[in-house]
């Protein structure tokens, strides 16, 4: 486990880390929608990232005599209710969606990791007010309360935060979704705590900080990975019911939930103004709980990877 | 029997429905062939049908109306929102109420009340052999009543011209004499309710059944309020017109959406569907069998963009040149704006051309005072903007001293029109080196008191885009939104609707002398002077012109939308459905 | 047992009272609420606001308003709803067997159809059955609840029209309007909303089950008993199928949150008159009773529940001892 600190000195890949990877790389190949998972989210995260090269439009750009215009050769998903192609919206929209996502679930998986190791590893009261406050927020419905601080959210004048921005959802979202990622490092942290390595690190006098993060953190980073990726998961549909009820990042700045905002209003005259958005979530969540899925097979010894 | 009855009006709805569409073009190549013959040999065929005139007043049957909001309560002493009071105006009646030309009309009462020499004392004349639904007889007490209940503790009333009464007098059962303890000109929006003394005791008014099932004079009353989701309301027995209402019953629907409604209308589910906007009457116009009526509200109604002259701190000065806010205190910051909105693509585009754009803050009724239509100029926007020291940034964006011209716009989540106008002003700004943000808050928020730091009384905003308008007289609006008395500040602890932080002493002394003038010429000019120095100094920019505006299908004879807050029910007694 | 029981209730009930402590501090954070509405009428005087605000009791600072909702609703009384000036446990059990109706079918319909998946899936591994029911599942759990709702609607309330020019399906309400109840109308109307919950939430329990069913017939004692030479079916239906189901009560118990947030979109997309809409609704005009009340209760359902879990599984599994 002091593989990290052998790799800086020698500047090569040591056998170990080598035989891990290769380890974990054998077991997630063999997981078919996991890599058809992984193919998906890398092509979307580059066409996002390359929009501008995918399409002639300006995502900004309104055209009103075009309104709600149904898919076409000019606009292959149509435009939507200023004119706007509503292809170019979604690569842009892509953008702040994902960004959304992996903020929010960046909150959470630092947040969620460090109660969990504090508790774990602390124990005594320590664990037992962390636990109490875990399991407050567990018990509080979520959505609910969602929409609740959504409210609160609005009146707030936050004059750091341009308006467009997607930090306040994203900080909601992460607020609330930290609990299972914490349980989780706990329990780990608990099992760790008594072993010889750590003890040993202990005995010699290295720093709590030390031992946390050196050998602890490292043999629980394997649930972590996995409840990040499902986390993310969680993070773009909580976006986007968030933003369908109206809490979400405000126009005209596009994201793939506050496209589906208005639509309700729309799905009579101009369906492709719900479907697609919707259509592009689903997709990359699904690729995402796929490569999660993948990863637990791989990174979790106990779990049994089928044989083809 | 209702059930059949139902059952053929559905079904008359359906046959409606397709029957256009399959009989719609075939006919059209004939007659251009043949024109002379087919008309002659048509020609006899009304007359073959019986002698029943078709106008005639088909009795039975049930509309639905369909509303996105659902009544908090059906109690006027109670009412908070628009949708409590549309409803109840099918149970409950008054003595005075406006008519669908926005005129004062006695309803219980014989005749317009009148009042005394010194304006002190109002007499009122009631209608005789009048039940209320109950059977109990409408009386000089029920006003009585009707009086305390609005200045009783629990009340949810306005008490503003009741707070002045001094005591009512009952000489005898139909006459009710008002006197007042000093004079109150606009008496005759007084009692346009009444609630009957047998309502309830009023001590305990928040809980009275009344409350779910008034006891009215209307045409109509309570029989079940399934909560959440609808309230059938049947004919009241006691109606004083013979025969009436028309209909068996109406049934208010509580609908996801407007949006659903829309849907609803078309296919005949519901009959009637209540608060249009603008945006909507193209889809209604090409749905078969529907129809939509619409009226100006009060003396009309703006959607304006309402303009900050003061700090965007919360601090609330009370006279903003003191805290000046950063761009829009100048006033050619604000005609740039103006020049830089192009109106009437807004209505055309996004309103279907259905409405006009907005001049003035009088735009209709007797007191309307015309103004030109603002003029659509990037170019001068510009020169404006230059002149004012705003130049182009790197960007595009404007700036001075180092400062962005960056504003912040903000409006009602969940408005998808005005969401929409938000977006094309962000455009049409940005062509100007304007950068126009859009901030939106939920209605509650945008619309929070002083005493829970609500945004718009403490200033926190840069524009706001909602829709206001003078009401029965122009006295309340003008007072209340553009003398600078009525700035909300600490002082005043937040009363008073002047969000722009607008001070001109010659409009507060317009606004003054047409307030205790009795000369109505004098008024309106006075008025009118007013509207046109506001036009000149732009609190406010008016963009364009709001209706009240209710889709309905076409077989309902007599649904007319009238200028009222009650503007769905005016003549519900004299409802049909043609077959 | 009964000691752990009293310290479990215990502990929840302090959970719950911190609970409501942050909670009403967020909701009255919220500027809004009845007042604007008043305020924005110029026909109401200052003394009309004044006498409201005492009359809904808005003028105390934030923490005696707690202290007197708190006292008040351990009597059972939650206050009055702002706009119906009801009280708020009467608009929630007026729209309470709506709710229960929706998730009750719903749970029924989901367990229909995650049972018999989960275990065909499981018994018949990495077969296409197999691989077929999974993907379902993935897709199930990947898919925005309301987006699916809208596009049942789309689809089946909208675009695909009977003979008689009529939608297939009701899109909204829970009965059509003036005729009497029947149940046939009811069903038709729980059918879009329910399949909107049932498909998200079934693909979850199905893979659960799955897993679970995975594990228990590599298990020792379904080893043994297929050794003992009982029949295929025996083994699976007595052994391996009642321990694979005890997981499913704890995750039925646990799932008790996303049910209730599932309920809130269903609600609100097809105006179902249930506690979800009401709770959107009320918390849109900061109707501050209404939503306490909702939230309050919520959590109380989920604390209860996470505690039955608890004491259930260890009755049905005898591993388990409590402490």
């Amino acid at each position: 486990m002091r593989i990290s600190t052998i790799s800086e000195f020698s500047g090569f890949r040591t056998l170990r880390e080598e035989s891990l990877f290769r380890f974990f790389w054998l077991r997630f190949r063999k997981h078919s929608m996991a890599l058809v998972g992984t193919t998906i989210i890398t092509i979307i995260i580059f066409m996002v990232a390359f929009a501008p090269l995918l399409t002639p439009y300006d995502a900004f750009k309104q055209d009103l005599k075009h309104r709600l215009q149904a898919p076409s050769a000019e606009h292959w998903m149509g435009t939507d209710d200023l004119g706007r192609d509503l292809w170019t919206r979604i690569l842009y929209g892509g953008r702040i969606s994902l960004s959304v996502g992996l903020t929010a679930m960046a909150i959470s998986i630092i947040f969620g990791s460090l109660i969990g190791l504090t508790s774990g590893y602390y124990g005594g009261w320590v664990d037992s007010i962390l636990m109490r406050i875990t399991e407050i927020f567990l018990s509080i419905p979520r959505l609910f309360v969602l929409i609740a601080m959504g409210m609160f959210l609005r009146s707030l004048d936050l004059p750091s935060l341009q308006a467009g921005s997607f930090l306040p959802i994203s900080i909601v979202i992460g607020a609330l979704s930290w609990m299972g990622t914490a349980r989780l490092v706990r329990a780990s942290t608990l099992e760790l705590r008594d072993r010889e390595f750590v003890q040993a690190s202990r005995a010699l006098g290295a720093h709590d900080a030390r031992t946390l993060f050196q050998h602890i953190f490292p043999n629980v980073a394997s649930p972590i990975i996995v409840s990040a990726t499902l986390g993310l998961a969680g993070a773009i549909i909580s976006e986007s019911g968030l933003s369908y009820l109206g809490f979400g990042v405000q126009l005209p700045t596009p994201t793939w939930g506050n496209m589906l905002s208005n639509t309700q209003n729309q799905m009579l005259t101009a369906p492709w103004t719900a479907i697609f958005p919707g259509l592009m979530i689903f997709i990359v969540v699904i690729a995402i709980n796929y490569l999660g899925d993948g990863l637990r097979d791989a990174l979790d010894p106990r779990h049994i990877v089928g044989k083809k | 029997m209702k059930k059949i009855l139902f059952a053929f009006v559905v079904l008359a709805f359906v046959l409606a429905a397709c029957s256009p569409a399959a009989t719609e073009n075939p006919a059209q190549p004939a007659s251009t062939e043949a024109p002379a013959q087919p008309a002659a040999t048509d020609a006899p065929k009304p007359t073959e049908a019986p002698a029943v005139d078709p106008n005639t007043p088909v009795m039975g049957g049930t509309v639905i109306v369909g509303t996105p909001q659902e009544p908090g309560t059906l109690s006027p002493l109670l009412s908070s929102a628009t949708i409590d009071d549309v409803i109840n105006a099918f149970i409950v009646e008054g003595l005075v109420t406006m008519d669908g030309d926005g005129k004062y009309a006695p309803v219980l009462a014989e005749e317009l009340p009148t009042a005394s020499e010194d304006g002190l004392t109002v007499t009122y004349k009631l209608k005789k052999d009048i039940k209320f639904s109950n059977g109990d007889p409408f009386t000089c007490a029920d006003v009585q009543f009707t009086y305390e209940a609005i200045v009783s503790d629990l009340s949810g009333a306005s008490t503003s011209g009741y707070s002045d009464i001094e005591k009512i007098e009952c000489p005898d059962d139909y006459t009710a004499v008002v006197t007042f303890a000093e004079v109150y000109a606009p008496f005759m929006r007084l009692f346009a309710f009444i609630v009957p003394k047998g309502a309830g005791d009023l001590t305990k008014l928040d809980t009275w059944e009344y409350n779910r099932a008034p006891i009215g004079t209307g045409p109509w009353m309570v029989s079940e309020w399934a909560a959440g989701d609808h309230i059938t309301l049947v004919k009241n027995p006691n109606y004083r017109e013979e025969g009436k209402p028309y209909l068996d019953s109406v049934i208010v629907k509580i609908l996801p959406s407007r949006e659903t409604g829309v849907q609803l209308l078309g296919t005949g589910e519901i009959t009637v569907l209540w608060d249009l906007t603008e945006a909507d009457i193209p889809t209604i116009e090409k749905l078969d069998g529907v129809g939509w009526s619409g009226a100006l509200y009060g003396y009309g109604e703006n959607e304006l963009l309402v303009l900050n002259f003061g700090a965007n701190d919360g601090s609330a000065p009370a006279d903003p040149s003191k805290a000046p806010h950063f761009a829009l205190s100048d006033l050619r910051v604000r005609q740039a704006l103006q020049y830089g909105i192009d109106k009437q693509t807004i209505v055309d585009n996004l309103l279907g051309g259905n409405v006009k754009v907005g001049t003035t803050v009088l735009p209709a009724g007797q007191w309307a005072c015309p103004q030109p239509a603002s003029e659509y100029n990037v170019e001068k926007a510009k020169a404006l903007l230059d002149e004012a020291g705003w130049v182009v940034g790197a960007d595009g964006i404007r700036e001075k001293d180092g400062i962005k011209l960056s504003l912040k716009i903000s409006t009602t989540t969940g408005n998808q029109l005005r969401e929409q106008t938000e977006q094309v002003l962000v455009e049409m700004l940005k062509e100007i080196g304007i950068d126009l943000v859009i901030d939106n808050v939920p209605s509650d928020v945008l619309f929070a008191s002083w005493d829970s730091d609500g945004m718009r009384k403490k200033g926190r905003f840069d524009i706001l885009l909602y829709t206001t308008g003078g009401g029965i007289d122009p006295d309340s609006h003008l007072f209340g939104n553009y003398h600078s008395a009525r700035i909300p500040t600490a002082e005043n602890e937040g009363a008073g609707n002047n969000y722009s932080r607008y001070i001109n002493a010659d409009v507060d002394a317009l606004i003054d002398d047409a307030a205790f003038n009795p000369d109505q010429g004098a008024r309106r000019e006075a008025y009118c002077k007013a509207a046109e120095q506001i036009n000149k100094d732009l609190p406010r920019i008016f963009l364009y012109e709001r209706m009240v505006i209710s889709g309905y299908r076409e077989q309902l004879q007599n649904f007319r939308v009238s200028p009222g807050y009650a503007d769905l029910t005016l003549d519900s007694q004299n409802w049909w459905l043609k077959p | 047992m009964i000691t752990y029981l009293l310290r479990r209730l215990l502990q929840s009930l302090l959970t719950l009272l911190v609970i409501s402590m942050i909670l009403f501090g967020l909701i009255s954070s919220v500027p809004g609420g009845i007042m604007s509405a008043y305020q924005e009428n110029p026909d109401f005087t200052p003394e009309d606001l004044a006498r409201l605000e005492a009359k809904y009791g808005l003028n105390d600072p934030a923490p005696v308003r707690y202290l007197k909702w708190l006292g008040n609703s351990l009597q059972g009384d939650f206050g009055n709803s702002f706009t119906s000036k009801r009280p708020a446990l009467l608009e929630i059990a007026d729209r309470l067997p709506n709710t229960m109706l929706l998730m009750g079918v719903t749970l029924i319909a989901t367990l229909l159809i995650a049972i018999p998946l989960g275990i065909l899936s499981a018994l018949k591994q990495y077969t296409w059955f197999d691989h077929i029911s999974t993907t379902i599942a993935f897709a199930g759990q990947s898919l925005p609840v309301f987006w699916f709702g809208l596009l049942l609607i789309i689809i089946f309330a909208v675009t695909l029209k009977g003979a008689d020019g009529r939608p297939w399906l009701p899109g909204s309400g829970m009965a059509t309007l003036g005729k009497p109840f029947s149940l046939v109308d009811r069903i038709e109307h729980l059918i879009l909303p329910v399949s909107m919950l049932a498909f998200v939430s079934a693909a979850g329990y199905m893979r659960y089950l799955r897993s679970s069913m995975l594990d228990v017939i590599h298990e020792d004692y379904v080893r043994t008993a297929r050794a003992k030479g009982l029949r295929e079916r025996v083994v699976i239906y007595r052994h391996a199928l009642r321990n694979a189901l005890i997981p499913l009560v704890t995750l039925i118990g646990l799932d008790l949150p996303s049910l209730f947030g599932g309920a809130l979109f269903t609600e609100t997309i097809f105006a179902w008159p249930g506690i979800g809409r009401l709770y959107f609704t009320a918390a849109l005009k900061t109707d501050y009773p209404v939503v306490m009340a909702v939230l309050i209760i919520y959590s109380a359902l989920i604390i209860l529940s996470n505690l039955l879990v608890d004491v259930v599984y260890a009755a049905l599994d005898p591993r388990i001892r409590l402490s």
